[in-house]
């Protein structure tokens, strides 16, 4: 059994164990700690060469596998999940253990679906993430019943859809690739066979675009994403932390881990490009004008979280080396600074009742540590430079705009400049946002006060990510392997 | 101690200052953390005194971002200009931190307060020594957070919430200009990002490098967007608006980072590139022209201003134009000089400013003081010889730099030159009449009546920066600073600049004495300058009309649309086949014999039409 396999299985194992009465504070901070140990342990095992793939063969026509193994990009996901995970369950308090089983449950998947190497499996544990997700949306999600009901559908049919185009897309792949042995589901076979055979570019960039649209839409690309922004309003905090952080970036992995390289022209064609450009500006900018115009807390983060898919779609339209560098640093980045933001924004909404701007003010002279930590989320987010996001955003408009300059503003530049200037949007709004809360006088009736003793610990791990991340970019993109052509 | 460890220990001793009063400050006093933050600016004062005149030296602090395709580097240039600079931000920076421990003595969040002059220090030392584009990008960024944390110290002001927030999203729009001018140059040099490494690609020796045939469209593109960076950082028109209103700070952070370093750091930074900007003529006019431009519209907003720190803000707006405008008529060392002495006696000012203040409970309306001079001997001092210095009276050290500067503009353009002998009139014009307004005639409220000399602690820094004031403009002093001496060597024009100048400095000083002696209330009256030429109500109209109606719109459409198109209208498909399909089954037995029935006909119809007919 190998160290991968240990860590899908400790939040399974766990989610069973508290099924079955036991503790569950107790067994899933312990779970998510002991994942996190696990974690590092297979990071330096990586680092030290050692191959950790492990397969069990459990069908052989078509072939299908529990296969896992682990590149730097699984790795950094990996560890995303890990850390959110922990900080998501860390900071549950007085609610009942279906929160502990869900949040392990959504992990567990993701951590299935990031490890696991066969297409079969990677499919399958990112929709057994899923299920929890919106079942806790819909029985635990904040507001009244009918809406979170109406919200928890309205994300069943989009990623339903989105699952089924993937379905497809995904079929479409083993038909292609499977070479001349029978089906097979094995990633590292199909690669093999789109090396050796790759398909007629034509095909190549229609089966990129059903990908896109399937993975893309479990990512909230632009015009598919209007099930995001109220569902991480409604979902319950640790929810709305695992899947905002981690299970989104489930279709960014797919079309960097699976599309890219087995359509490698798919991704160049022309049409391709223009409408995925198009696509991830309708993102930066329609989404953050959207953005602009929210009057709560919940749903501006909602909203910001679909806007800032916009600039890792962008590192992978620009597909250079540096530019997929960046977008990977960018979801583990925006993966940690989002999950920040919701832990706190469930704190606000705890203690305050509302969440609307303009019945909140002062929160600051109360609740220095909140206003601390809330800073750290925010500047991050907008890409302050020793906060993790920034220098993904630097490598994918340096990937992005330094395709051929010389020879004229292409598409991509203009997107590449709609994208900065999406970055003094993001700076409007976050800016407004921590201006109307924190700032000015206290307004009336709202207190808040600061989280005490180990609640505060959730909160600083993911702010000293943030922190060791920007300052030290090199710690996740030294695990990459992206080579330049 | 080696030079690249003393560099370093600059760099990082502040920012460990920050840090750790960060860190500290909920289990420790006030004093405590003032003490490290003062002792953290003194050390880095004394190291740069030391590395002053040190012989240039490059090198690499940390590996920031290492991927294939792009390599970026904490690094430091220590040359004569980065030297200079830094000797002007820590003396600055030391003498407002000491002056801030009386300034800020009754204050509540003082730790806050010091921690955040830490900040600043790290982040403008980084732009000082950066060795390329990236690197100064990231600690321009962090000075600007610098700047929001201590523009809105006082945050339960809305006033000063606003402000903060204004400054650091005006300078966000100049930091999207300066990223494109950045992504421009590396796309268009293959890759490079060092100065050094820039250099080398244009540098006249090599005809072929990367730079040499990037078109000239692209070489626009970069000194434009480079200068965009500075527009907004240095306060330049159009992005002019968030200094004033920053004045909302305390005012040490004022003197500090609002008037002699970081809003000079565009400047710093325009000069640094300056050998890319030259490859782009048009680039040059830009820039010299809206320099130009914004030191004379400022100092005409400045004439009609009442408030003592925005009649200095103004006239800060006013004087980085003059620098920008010596850059882009090729003069940056003129520019440098400049930024050096308005460095001292801007500081000397805002900080005199705060002692009237302090002195006058918080009064800062110039036409509610009055008489000063007598209850505030020393401030009164100090402060005269600041305005003197400002207005550039014949052997102050403001003189000898304007001098450099007018030089240039009577070299390259004529109505510039003319443009700026008018900005000179103007800042003898609204010097003198603040200080005749403040400082003489009667008091006019019951505050200045019993205004009461700031402690010594305060005044001492004042004495201080009084004395570089006045000789920082001699040869034996601003030749340790830069490589550029002061020099006359505009030939025959030379004697006309300078008596040009100095007529504008005695018909501008002579007019303001004459005008407001003895007033107690202002006899101009030009609403236009004292509303600011009304571009903050401008601004406000594009911003709700461009940004907040078009949000409005978009969320409206994208609710419609994309809400309606792909999740309402698959919805309705679906909602309505499926009520078709329930009516189906309505449990009544004839409705099922009759559907029976005619699918039976439909059935036999098509078998007959598919099956061969014999």
């Amino acid at each position: 059994m190998s160290l991968l396999e240990i860590i899908i299985l400790i939040p399974l194992l766990a989610a069973a164990l508290i099924g079955a009465g036991l503790p569950a504070k107790l067994i899933s901070r312990g779970a998510a700690l002991l994942n996190l140990v696990v974690l590092l342990v297979v990071l330096s095992q990586h680092a030290a060469g050692v191959n950790l793939a492990h397969s069990v063969r459990i069908l052989d026509n078509p072939s299908i596998s529990f296969a896992v193994g682990a590149d730097g990009l699984s790795l950094t996901l990996a560890l995303l999940t890990c850390l959110v995970l922990l900080a998501a369950v860390w900071q549950i308090i007085d609610k009942p253990a279906i929160y502990h089983v869900a949040s392990l449950l959504i992990a567990g998947g993701a951590l299935g679906a990031f490890l696991s190497t066969d297409l079969f499996f990677i499919y399958g544990f990112h929709e057994l993430a899923l299920i929890p997700t919106l079942l806790m949306i819909a029985v635990h999600g904040h507001g009244d019943a009918t809406n979170r009901r109406a919200i928890a559908w309205k994300i069943t049919v989009y990623l339903g859809a989105g699952s089924l185009v993937l379905l497809a897309g995904l079929a479409a792949l083993v038909l292609n690739f499977s070479g001349s042995n029978g089906l097979t589901f094995d990633l590292n076979a199909l690669m093999e066979t789109a090396k050796t055979a790759p398909l007629a570019a034509d095909t190549q960039a229609w089966l990129f675009f059903v990908l896109l649209v399937g993975f893309g839409t479990l990512v909230s690309l632009f015009p598919f994403h209007s099930w995001a922004a109220p569902a991480y309003a409604a979902a319950p905090t640790p929810v709305a932390m695992l899947h905002s952080g981690v299970l989104k970036k489930f279709g960014l992995y797919g079309l960097i881990k699976i599309a890219l390289p087995l359509l490698p022209l798919g991704a160049k064609a022309e049409w391709v490009q223009q409408a995925l450009l198009i696509m991830l500006v309708g993102n930066i900018i329609v989404i953050g004008l959207v953005t602009i115009h929210q009057n709560r807390l919940d749903t501006m983060l909602g909203n910001s979280s679909v806007m800032h898919m916009g600039y890792i779609f962008l590192g992978i339209a620009a597909g250079s080396p540096v530019a997929l560098n960046g977008a990977v640093l960018l979801m583990f980045a925006h993966g940690i600074s989002i999950a920040l933001a919701f832990a706190l924004c469930g704190k606000m909404r705890n203690q305050l009742g509302t969440l609307e701007f303009s019945k909140l003010g002062g929160l600051a002279a109360n609740a220095p540590f909140l206003t601390v930590m809330f800073a750290f989320a925010t500047f991050s987010s907008i890409g302050l430079p020793g906060l993790a996001n920034f220098a993904g955003e630097v490598m994918v408009f340096v990937g992005a705009f330094n395709l051929n300059l010389n020879a004229g503003l292409k598409p991509i530049h203009w997107a590449t400049i709609l994208a900065l200037w999406g970055v003094v949007i993001s700076a409007v709004y976050m800016l407004r946002a921590y201006r109307s809360l924190f700032f000015g006088k206290a307004a009336e009736g709202h207190f808040i006060s600061d989280p005490v003793g180990s609640q505060r610990l959730p909160l600083l791990l993911l702010t000293a990510v943030l922190l060791v991340v920007g300052c030290r970019p090199t710690l996740i993109t030294d695990l990459l392997t992206f080579a330049a052509k | 101690m080696n030079q690249q460890s003393a560099v370093t220990l600059i760099l990082l001793l502040p920012l460990f200052a920050a840090f750790s009063i960060l860190v500290l400050k909920r289990f420790v006093g006030d004093f405590v953390c003032k003490t490290i933050s003062v002792a953290s600016a003194f050390i880095c004062f004394v190291t740069s005194c030391i590395l002053l005149g040190a012989e240039p030296v490059t090198g690499t602090i940390l590996t920031f971002i290492d991927v294939p395709g792009l390599s970026a580097d904490i690094g430091f240039i220590l040359d004569q200009q980065s030297a200079g600079m830094m000797f002007i931000v820590t003396f600055i920076g030391l003498l407002v931190h000491v002056y801030s421990l009386g300034y800020m003595s009754e204050d509540e969040s003082q730790s806050r307060f010091f921690g955040s002059l830490s900040m600043f220090m790290f982040s403008m030392t980084g732009i000082v020594l950066a060795d390329n584009l990236l690197m100064m990008f990231v600690f321009w960024e962090l000075v600007g957070l610098s700047s929001y944390l201590l523009i809105g110290h006082w945050f339960e002001k809305p006033s000063a919430a606003e402000a903060a927030k204004k400054a650091f999203l005006t300078n966000r729009i100049g930091d999207f200009g300066f990223m494109i001018g950045i992504l421009t140059l590396f796309a268009a040099s293959n890759g490079e990002i060092s100065f050094a490494a820039l250099k080398e690609s244009l540098s006249a020796g090599s005809t072929s490098g990367p730079l040499h045939d990037a078109p000239a469209w692209v070489m626009t593109l970069a000194a434009l967007g480079l200068f965009m960076g500075a527009v907004g950082k240095s306060a330049q028109v159009p992005l002019h608006v968030w200094l004033p209103d920053a004045m909302e700070g305390p005012t040490p952070v004022s003197a500090l980072i609002h008037a002699a370093t970081m809003v000079a750091a565009g400047v710093y930074m325009l000069v640094r590139v300056s050998f890319i900007l030259v490859e782009s003529e048009l680039a040059m006019q830009i820039i010299a022209g809206i320099g130009g431009f914004t030191a004379l519209f400022a100092a005409l907003m400045a004439v009609q201003q009442n408030d003592i720190k925005r009649i200095l803000a103004y006239s800060t707006l006013s004087q980085l134009g003059y620098m920008v405008m010596a850059v882009g008529l090729g003069a940056g060392e003129a520019g440098m000089f400049h930024l050096y002495t308005h460095a001292f006696f801007k500081a000397l000012l805002f900080l005199g400013a705060g002692a009237v203040i302090y002195a006058c409970h918080h009064e800062q309306d110039i036409w509610k003081m009055g008489g000063l001079r007598k209850q505030t001997p020393a401030t009164f001092l100090t402060f005269a010889i600041g305005t003197l210095a400002l207005m550039g009276l014949p052997g102050m050290s403001g003189f000898f730099s304007k001098e450099e500067i007018l030089g240039a503009a009577h070299h390259e353009c004529s109505w510039l030159f003319w443009s700026s002998a008018f900005t000179a009139l103007l800042t003898s014009f609204y010097m003198t009449r603040c200080v005749v307004v403040a400082f003489f005639g009667k008091a006019r409220t019951e505050h200045a009546s019993h205004a009461h000399e700031a402690p010594m602690i305060m005044v001492a820094p004042l004495l201080l920066l009084s004395i570089f004031a006045i000789f920082s403009g001699y040869g034996f002093f601003s030749g340790r600073l830069q490589a550029m001496v002061p020099h006359a060597d505009h030939g025959e024009g030379h004697t006309f600049v300078m008596a040009v100048s100095i007529a504008a400095v005695v018909i501008g000083a002579g007019l303001g004495f004459f005008l407001y002696n003895g007033k107690d209330k202002d006899p101009l009256n030009i609403k236009l300058f004292a509303n600011k030429f009304y571009i903050d109500e401008i601004y406000a109209f594009i911003v709700k009309v461009f940004q907040d109606g078009l949000a409005w719109l978009v969320t409206g459409l994208e609710s419609i649309f994309v809400d309606g198109l792909v999740a309402r209208l698959p919805a309705a498909i679906a909602c309505r086949v499926g009520k078709t399909a329930r009516a189906m089954q309505s449990g009544q037995l004839q409705g099922y014999t009759f559907a029976l029935g005619l699918g039976l006909l439909l059935a036999i119809y098509l078998v007959s039409q598919v099956l061969p007919r014999h």
